[in-house]
Formats: structure tokens, C-alpha cells, sequence
């Protein structure tokens, strides 16, 4: 056994030295993310957890998370599906302009949330041509749950396009071009060719986007009109019980956040693991 | 000549291999595409503005029987109550019962959102420079400030220290805030209603007391550290991070902050002379859709000014007018001292600009040396 | 020059992709953001140098981008370490350290700031023991760079952790079958396979970082000139009712990060077409 292990290390670092690696990424995010996170659960159990579940209890809390969820639902397939049709057209195709294209998709990310809501109230809002009409004719964007969605869209818009690209530049296009060759349509090289080589950054991308659709609140609280029990996401509901000096109410809904958030790593976990056996099983032969 | 071959990790690849190179690559003939594909970038476009147009497919309801109220924070607590209040109140009255809606936010930013659309039918707002910037918008008479009594304004409050338990620094007064190694913390006047009082409060004390007042709101503001944006973001920076002798707060939000605090941490003392601070409420015109809402929202406004209305305020640490129906306790914990309005200083039409407008007094404090 | 806009290709999907992406991106981000413009369009360019020209706002500028600079840098170097650790090495609470790696964006802005200023003000844990060695870190510079360290946090990772996890073991071993050491095999097979991910990661954490407001007005102290950053500036305005000079610092901003932005983007095209494909 110690002969394998010997043997192995030319493709691995030496104990030492993974060592002190593990030890910087854990205490870096010690430091930086799970300090804040025990301040948030501390905070929020600061008169018990019976306190803290009543406090959850009431109507507006749970609308508020209701509407995080709906939002979350709708903006996040959409997102997903444009990160993989633009990835898609940006690697597999050669074409002038292609930093230009993928600088306009991370645009979203130079606009401060703030600004991206008043961008959205600019185009949108009643003062503006394109919102007064949709306005007169009943359908107004913001103030309502479509300029919401649309805030959150915008400030996730290039998470799962930008995870997509790094990967599929550096798997080529040769699998899929042989693929074509023998004839396989196009939605099947998709399916079985690429679909299988990006599905990890597609994961990534869907996790950030999903972290980032439920907290976002700069972006939202511009467009939301922050009317409780109807338009009020999480975030927006937490700054108002924050403000209202009810810190225990604020943070707990803080806490109930960051772990809706993280369900979505159970799947990556399922997914893992799955992959753990398949792998597994295909090396026997 | 046929050939299997692996195609990455994950799928095979069987079929006729009709031309190797020399370097192992594979030439493929067919698939080519000749002209730009003009038909299937539209069937894309309309696949991309199909999934788009899910979430703005449902039409939202509009009832005439609801009412939205755009408020500041924190007021929710108050206007919870108070709501509930109304809804007994106006259902025993022989109406509907109707649906009462709240907002809160910072004045400013809900005063912006009711002018790009906000479907509010009562505003009640910190600042009646905000109300006046609706007004602007044409969403209700300029004159909305004499429709109801006292300024529009059912309830007021006042500027107030909040010092440490027994106060070690010895702060009394205005003039104490600027001795040496006193820090104060407030939060910005530009992005607080709250702190324009604050600034006033001062500069109405350096008059009285026949000091120059733009030399001492100055000195005031170097002894703030941090500059929070918001009241409760200088609360917090006060209380829980231990920043800072006095804390200069509304006089509702310092009981607050006693309440869900500890009393037993934090005195409140009260200087010689404050600011009325009126937060005012307004019927908004453009966005009462019928009568029967226009009369909801009006009976809201003036249940504000009964006595049940008013012993709500009190009881939310708010200086009402009528202390009828309140109850004793309430009201006694106010105490008095020498308060001066808006007016004295010419109104906010006039303040907003000179004080805090851009490149006003209040931004020639932080000048570079 | 007679080079052809768009490449021959047998790849299918070309109408439709790039129906989906441009349509998308007109209406999702083009269109609001062409608002602003147009907002700007109509202040005057003049008036928009006039807004920005200011000392104040120049020194709240170069404080966002330098600061978000050196967050970002921290993040490409950290994120690297942190995506290699979490795929390749299996250790105990390995799980929960991936899982963690996504809180930065979960938490709302606002909530973040509150924790981490909490913890590190002079009271705080972490503040007492930077204040018994003789240094502020909330209500500083620092603190401003800390919360744009944590909201940037997880790019780098996130991306970097797919690449590393198709590479192939192959690659490692002729590496090290031809002879070349563990720190050679990083140095010259490794880092440029993770390069075009983590630059990627680094451009996203940067531009995140200089439009962040929520967090960082809780930690920085928000003092003119010395940290205020710029996006407070923007809100300062709008306070103020004033969508012009608010939309001329947005632009300002915005022009910035998009020249930024282009230059990173920029040197990974090129630098892939000199490499060619792998």
C-alpha cells in the first residue's frame, strides 16, 4: 500500500503542503463567511429558538417568503436558459465582436443594484413612454411582481453564462464535431455530448444564481414598493424588521435565507454522489 | 471502413471514417452553413420573448375597496396597530371592511417610488419636503399641507440624546457635544430625514446661545467618526458596536432602541432646546381611483386625528396633539422642553437647498484641507 | 482586411442561440440600461463632467475601484486555493466548506454588513484583537475591503471549480512522467488550464465589488473623502431627487467597469486564439 501512495504523490501535492492549503481555505472562510454566519444565527437565537420560529409565524413573513420563492422560480430557469444558449453561441461559433458580447452579458455586474433599479424605474416606471403605456393598459412592471423579476434577472443575468463559457473554451468543439459527422441532429449532440461535459459549471451557475436571486435586495427595493405582504421579498421584509428595532424577527428570516439557499447544494450533493458510483462502475471495466 | 472510436469521456462514437490526416484530425464535409440563417434567428427570437413573457402574463387585480400607505420607517409598528384600529372602526361605521396595505422604506426613497408610480392613496412620510416633491409631480394640490390640522402632521417627535448608563461624559446640552474627545454618532443628513433634524437642532441652539451656527454645526460634525446612512444603521453603530459617547436619534426611535436594547444600558437625556419634528401625512389625488375610495382614504386620515388614533401615537412613543383617550403614561414620559419648527428656519423649500442640497452648507463641512 | 462577420461552421444551434442570447440580453439588460444613457444623454455631457468633475466624487471613485482592485485580487488568489482544495483533497467538513463558498451571495447585502461589522468593530471578535495589536479594521479601509472581499467571494471559486474538475488525470501524469516536479507540473500545466476561468472570476468579483453598496455602508464609516465610497454617492443624490447627477455618477461607473471589464475580456480572447484550442 505505502509503494501506491508513494507512487501517487507524482500527481499530488505532499502532505505538507495540502496541509496548509486546506488550512487557508478554511480559515479564510472562517473568517469571512462563517463568523458573519454564526452573528446571524446568534442574533437570531438570542431569546430562544421558540422566539425566533414565532416570530416566522405571522402572515407577512410568509408571504415574504413565498414571494422569494416564486421570483426565485421564475427568474432562474429563465437565466439558465439564456446562460446556455448564449454559451453555446459564443464558443461554438467564430464571429467579430465576441469579447465586446461577453462584456455587454456581464454589464449587469458594473451596474451598482441601486442603479440597475433605477434603470428598470427609468424604462419602466409611469414617467417613462414604455411604462406609461403598459401602465394604461394594465399591465405595469414596476411596483409589481414583473419588475421584480426583472431586477432579480438583471442583477443574476451573466451567472450561468459565465460559468458556461471558461468550460466549454476549454473542451473544444471537437467532441461535438465528431458527433455531428456520424450524424447524431443537433439537440442530441447537445444532450449527450456537451450537456454531460458542462453539467458541474451549469450546477455552478444555478447555485450562485439561486443564492444571488433570494438575497438580492439593492436592486429590488428600488422597484419593489416594499408593500408588505404583497410585494415585499425576504431581504426587503428583513431591513423593514430591522428598522422597526425587532432584531430577532430580522435575523431570523436572515438565517431562514441563507439556508433556503443552500437546499439547492443537497442537489449537488445527490449529484455528486451518483456521479461517485457511475464513475466507479465504468473504471471496473 | 468502419471505426468506433470514444469521443470525450462520456459518449462513443461509431460510423464510416472517411478521410484521416496525417496529425489524426478528421475533415468534415456536410453541416456547413452557407448564408446567414435569418429564418432561425427569428424562430429564436420568438422562443427568447415566449419564455420572457411568462412572468408578465398575469394582470394584477385592481379594487377599488383597497388602501396603500406609503410609510417612512419605523412606523410599521404604529401603523400595524393602527390599522387594525381603522378597519373596526370604519367597519362599524356601516362600510366594507376594506384592505389596508403598508409600505416602509426610507422618506425619501418611498416618496421617489409613490412619483414613479406607487399606487399609493395616503402618504405618510417623514419630511414634508418629500410630500412636496409628489405634490411637484402633480399627484396632489401644492397647497396639501392646510387640508388637515396642525401642519397635516397627526403626530410629531423630537431630536434627543442617547447616552451611556450615567452618562460618564456629563452631556447636558449642545454645547457639551463639541468638547474635547466627545464623539457623537448620526447618521447623514444627506441620506436621513432624521439627521437634517438632528443638524437643525444644533444650529437652533448655536443661535439662541449667540454662537456662529455654521462654525458650530462644523465642529459638531468633526466629532462624528462614522456617518451611517440611515437611523438605525447609527443606532446599531451606537448601541452594539460601542462606537461613540452620545447618539443624536428621533425621540420615538430612541425608546425604541431602549426597549429592544436594555433600558438598563442607555440614558436618555434631553437638551435645553430641539426640533418639532413634524412627520406629515397626505391624501394622495392622482391615485385615488373612485368616491369610495377617495372616502376611505379620507376617513383614514382623520381617524389619525381622533382621540383612539392619537393614543395609538402616544403609545408608540409619538408626541400626538389629543391626549384624550391615551393613556396617562404614555404622555407623562414626554418631557417638556423648548421646541422650534420648520418655519423658523424658513421652511424646507428653502432648507433643503441651503443646507443640504448639493454643494450647501452642510457639504462645505467635508472639504478637502 | 476581408475577415467574415460571423465564421463558417458546421455547429447547429447558431439561430437559435443567438436569437436567444441577443434577444435576452436586449431586453433584460440593453434595454434598461439604454435608459440610463438616454437619461444621461439628455443631462449633457458637459454637465455630466461638471457632476462627476468633484473632488469628493473622484476621491470616492478611486476609493471603490482601488479597494475593489485589491478585494478582487484577494479573491483570484484565494478562490483558486479554495477551488483546487474543495475538488481534489477529501478531508472531514469538506462539504460543509463547499456550501459555505455560495453564503456571500445568500445573505442579503444589508445583513452581511451588519455581521461583519459586528465582528470586526473595536468591540467584535475579531476587532478587539486588531485593536489590542493597534489597528481599526471597521470604520477603515480595511473594513470597506473585507466586505468586498466576502461579496465577491464566491466567482472565483465557482468558476475555477468546473475546470478543475474535467481536467484530466492524464494531463498531471505525463507531466510528471516526463520528469517534471509537482511545482512545475502547476506552474506550467495547471494554472494556464485554471487561467481563463479565474480570470473570469476575477473580472466578475472586481465589477461586484465596485457597484457594492449594501454591505459596505454598514462597515466603512461613510466619512467624505476618506471612506465614502461611490455608490453612496449615487444614493446621496437620489435622496436629493436628483435622477441627473445621480445617473451621470452611474455612468461614470458604469464606463469604467465596462472598459475594465473589456480589457480582461479582451486579453482572454486573444490569448486563447495565440494558444488555439486544447
Amino acid at each position: 500500500m505505502s509503494d501506491i501512495t508513494t507512487f501517487r504523490s507524482a500527481t499530488e501535492e505532499t502532505p505538507l503542503a495540502r496541509r496548509v492549503l486546506i488550512g487557508i481555505a478554511a480559515g479564510g472562510l472562517g473568517l469571512l463567511v462563517f463568523a458573519p454566519l454564526i452573528v446571524v444565527f446568534a442574533a437570531a437565537l438570542q431569546q430562544g429558538l421558540a422566539a425566533a420560529i414565532a416570530s416566522l409565524g405571522n402572515q407577512d413573513a410568509l408571504s415574504a417568503i413565498k414571494l422569494t420563492l416564486i421570483i426565485t422560480a421564475i427568474s432562474l430557469p429563465l437565466n439558465a436558459a439564456f446562460g446556455i444558449a448564449s454559451a453555446w453561441f459564443i464558443t461554438k461559433f467564430d464571429f467579430r465582436g465576441k469579447a465586446f458580447l461577453i462584456t455587454l452579458i456581464d454589464l449587469p455586474f458594473s451596474v451598482s443594484p441601486v442603479v440597475a433599479g433605477l434603470c428598470i424605474i427609468l424604462m419602466f416606471g409611469t414617467n417613462s413612454l414604455v411604462g406609461g403605456w403598459l401602465v394604461a393598459s394594465g399591465y405595469p412592471i414596476v411596483f409589481a411582481l414583473p419588475g421584480i423579476v426583472l431586477a432579480t434577472m438583471f442583477v443574476t443575468f451573466p451567472f450561468v453564462a459565465r460559468e458556461l463559457i471558461p468550460v466549454m473554451i476549454e473542451q473544444g468543439r471537437t467532441e461535438e464535431e465528431a458527433a455531428l459527422t456520424l450524424g447524431a441532429s443537433g439537440w442530441r449532440v447537445f444532450l449527450t455530448v456537451t450537456l454531460p461535459n458542462i453539467r458541474w459549471a451549469l450546477l455552478y451557475g444555478v447555485l450562485l444564481c439561486n443564492a444571488r436571486a433570494m438575497g438580492e435586495f439593492g436592486a429590488v427595493a428600488v422597484v419593489s414598493g416594499k408593500i408588505r405582504g404583497q410585494t415585499a421579498t425576504m431581504p426587503i421584509t428583513i431591513e423593514m424588521l430591522y428598522n422597526e428595532y425587532l432584531s430577532v424577527a430580522a435575523f431570523s428570516m436572515a438565517a431562514v435565507l441563507a439556508l433556503l439557499a443552500l437546499v439547492t447544494l443537497l442537489l449537488k450533493t445527490a449529484l455528486e454522489l451518483r456521479l461517485a458510483d457511475q464513475l466507479s462502475a465504468s473504471n471496473r471495466h | 471502413m468502419l471505426t468506433t472510436k470514444e469521443i470525450g469521456s462520456y459518449a462513443l462514437a461509431e460510423g464510416v471514417n472517411l478521410t484521416d490526416h496525417a496529425d489524426g484530425h478528421v475533415t468534415i464535409s456536410t453541416g456547413l452553413i452557407h448564408k446567414w440563417p435569418v429564418a432561425r434567428f427569428l424562430k429564436g427570437t420568438l422562443a427568447a420573448l415566449a419564455i420572457l413573457a411568462v412572468p408578465f402574463a398575469a394582470p394584477p387585480p385592481v379594487l377599488a375597496e383597497t388602501l396603500l400607505n406609503v410609510s417612512y420607517d419605523p412606523t410599521r409598528e404604529f401603523y400595524r396597530e393602527f390599522n387594525e384600529a381603522f378597519a373596526k372602526y370604519w367597519v362599524a361605521q356601516g362600510n366594507d371592511a376594506p384592505k389596508l396595505e403598508a409600505s416602509h422604506g426610507g422618506s425619501g426613497a418611498q416618496a421617489r417610488a409613490v412619483i414613479d408610480g406607487l399606487e399609493a392613496q395616503v402618504v405618510t412620510l417623514a419630511l414634508a419636503s418629500d410630500i412636496d416633491k409628489i405634490a411637484a409631480a402633480g399627484k396632489m394640490p401644492a397647497d396639501w399641507q392646510s387640508k388637515l390640522p396642525h401642519n397635516s402632521s397627526p403626530y410629531t417627535s423630537t431630536i434627543v440624546f442617547l447616552v451611556r448608563e450615567g452618562n460618564p461624559k456629563g452631556i447636558k446640552d449642545w454645547g457639551d457635544l463639541v468638547a474635547d474627545g466627545v464623539e457623537v454618532i448620526t447618521p447623514n443628513p444627506k441620506t436621513s430625514g432624521g439627521a437634517r433634524w438632528n443638524y437643525l437642532a444644533a444650529w437652533a441652539w448655536a443661535e439662541k446661545n449667540g454662537q456662529d451656527p455654521q462654525a458650530f454645526v462644523k465642529s459638531l460634525f468633526e466629532h462624528v467618526p462614522v456617518l451611517d446612512s440611515g437611523a438605525r444603521g447609527a443606532t446599531t453603530t451606537f448601541a452594539q458596536r460601542g462606537i461613540g459617547d452620545v447618539l443624536l436619534a428621533w425621540e420615538n426611535e430612541a425608546y425604541l432602541a431602549q426597549k429592544e436594547l436594555g433600558e438598563d444600558q442607555f440614558d436618555i437625556v434631553v437638551p435645553s432646546i430641539s426640533v418639532l419634528a413634524e412627520p406629515p401625512v397626505a391624501l394622495v389625488d392622482g391615485n385615488i381611483k373612485s368616491d369610495e375610495q377617495r372616502k376611505l382614504a379620507q376617513g383614514y386620515l382623520d381617524f389619525l386625528y381622533s382621540p383612539e388614533g392619537q393614543s395609538l401615537a402616544y403609545k408608540n412613543f409619538f408626541r400626538a396633539w389629543d391626549a384624550s383617550a391615551a393613556n396617562p403614561e404614555d404622555v407623562a414620559r414626554f418631557p417638556k422642553l423648548e421646541l422650534v419648527d420648520i418655519a423658523h428656519f424658513g421652511g424646507w423649500a428653502k432648507v433643503q437647498p441651503e443646507h443640504f442640497g448639493d454643494g450647501g452648507i452642510f457639504d462645505q463641512i467635508y472639504v478637502a484641507k | 482586411m476581408n475577415k467574415p462577420l460571423i465564421h463558417r461552421s458546421p455547429m447547429p444551434g447558431l439561430g437559435l442561440s443567438m436569437g436567444i442570447t441577443i434577444t435576452m440580453l436586449s431586453l433584460v439588460v440593453l434595454l434598461p440600461i439604454s435608459a440610463l444613457l438616454l437619461k444621461g444623454a439628455t443631462f449633457g455631457l458637459d454637465n455630466i463632467w461638471e457632476t462627476v468633475n468633484r473632488e469628493r466624487v473622484w476621491a470616492a471613485l478611486y476609493l471603490s475601484f482601488r479597494l475593489s482592485l485589491f478585494a478582487a485580487l484577494f479573491n483570484l488568489v484565494f478562490g483558486v486555493i479554495l477551488a483546487w482544495v474543495l475538488v481534489r483533497y477529501r478531508f472531514p467538513g469538506r462539504r460543509i466548506l463547499d456550501a459555505a463558498v455560495d453564503l456571500p451571495f445568500a445573505l442579503p447585502t444589508a445583513v452581511a454588513g451588519i455581521a461583519l461589522t459586528a465582528l470586526y468593530a473595536p468591540n467584535g471578535v475579531f476587532g478587539s484583537i486588531a485593536k489590542e495589536l493597534g489597528f481599526k479594521i471597521a470604520y477603515t479601509q480595511w473594513g470597506i475591503f473585507i466586505a468586498l472581499i466576502f461579496v465577491g467571494l464566491p466567482f472565483v471559486t465557482r468558476t475555477v471549480q468546473p475546470v478543475v474538475q474535467e481536467i484530466e488525470h492524464e494531463v498531471e501524469e505525463a507531466s510528471a512522467t516526463l520528469g517534471a516536479s509537482r511545482a512545475h507540473t502547476i506552474r506550467r500545466v495547471i494554472i494556464p488550464m485554471l487561467m481563463p476561468a479565474a480570470l473570469t472570476g476575477f473580472a466578475l468579483a472586481l465589477a461586484r465589488a465596485v457597484g457594492e453598496y449594501g454591505s459596505v455602508i454598514f462597515i466603512a464609516g461613510n466619512i467624505p473623502l476618506k471612506t465614502e465610497i461611490a455608490p453612496l454617492l449615487i444614493v446621496i443624490q437620489l435622496e436629493e431627487f436628483n435622477y441627473d447627477a445621480a445617473s451621470a455618477i452611474g455612468i461614470a461607473m458604469l464606463l469604467i467597469s465596462f472598459a475594465m471589464l473589456l480589457v480582461i475580456n479582451l486579453i482572454q480572447v486573444w490569448s486563447r486564439r495565440r494558444i488555439g484550442y486544447v
